[in-house]
């Protein structure tokens, strides 16, 4: 389930920063808040859903069974088919019972007022692929400062004085949420899910034909 | 966004996706293929294990919601 959260955040007011790092930063943020938790994932994974055999990991295995009806021919000729419940078990890897979400930052909105202060031009040389003079553009900065709320209290034991504040605040809401796992993972989960399809046992002619051998 | 859980029903010529919950799997319940009506339960043997890494999954799911609310995007 996504869940909401807004985290307050009070940069200094007084200051001019560059507009593309106050935009950036909480990006940022999300960014390695997502790389955090994809790595822990991923360890979960390697620790419990997989052993370590040497260089190689195998997959941890679970048993499962199925149980289904088989209409049985009536041993004598004039009785009556029967229904029999005949029970399979199989071996299924432990990863493909797993609720596994990509657990990330789906959305993060940056809310603030914004004061721009200055412009500045700069000129930037860009680089010619073809190996000609390199040519000159303009680029524009732009600086500001966030807009703030001036507010006066006066604290009691000290009733002469007042207290000139001035607050800035810069809300940040992130929407974390399950998102469609990485093309990898889902690969494997694939790759494990169909990696248990029966197999015939032909290793007793007495086998009924619905016992299997499972391709663990 | 949640993902259904489905697992391939492992009866020959069948094939057909069976969806799973794995929690109530866990208390016991069997799921029915849509195709050949075959029931698939978890063996109790197998519960011990799949029972611990659930518990594990929901720990590190807590911790890493915990996390993200404690670090400030400052």
């Amino acid at each position: 389930m996504a869940q909401l959260k807004t985290q307050p955040f009070s940069p200094r007011a007084d200051t001019n920063l560059d507009i593309e790092e106050m935009i950036g930063a909480p990006l940022v943020a999300a960014a390695r808040a997502n790389s955090m938790m994809l790595k822990e994932q991923t360890q979960f994974l390697m620790d419990f859903c997989f052993s370590k055999n040497g260089d190689l990991y195998d997959p941890v295995m679970i048993q499962m069974s199925i149980t289904r009806g088989v209409l049985q021919p009536p041993e004598d000729p004039d009785g009556e088919p029967e229904i029999r419940q005949i029970s399979t078990t199989f071996h299924l890897p432990l990863i493909t019972m797993i609720p596994i979400n990509s657990l990330a930052v789906e959305t993060i909105t940056v809310e603030f007022d914004l004061e721009l202060t200055t412009q500045v031009e700069k000129q930037v040389e860009a680089e010619s692929s073809l190996g000609a003079t390199p040519a000159s553009q303009t680029k524009t900065q732009l600086r500001g400062k966030l807009s703030y709320q001036s507010k006066e209290r006066m604290t009691r034991s000290d009733k002469d004085q007042y207290r000139s504040e001035n607050t800035s605040k810069l809300n940040v809401n992130v929407k974390a949420g399950p998102l469609p796992l990485p093309v990898g993972v889902q690969a494997i989960l694939d790759l494990y899910t169909k990696a248990y399809h029966p197999v015939p046992n032909g290793k007793s002619q007495d086998s009924p034909p619905y016992v299997y051998t499972l391709n663990d | 966004m949640s993902q259904q859980l489905t697992i391939p029903c492992p009866t020959p010529n069948c094939g057909a996706q069976i969806p799973i919950d794995t929690q109530q799997l866990l208390q016991g319940a069997q799921f029915v293929c849509p195709n050949c009506h075959g029931s698939v339960g978890l063996a109790p043997e197998s519960r011990p294990v799949v029972e611990e890494t659930m518990q594990k999954f929901e720990t590190l799911k807590k911790d890493l919601l915990r996390k993200k609310t404690q670090n400030r995007m400052s």
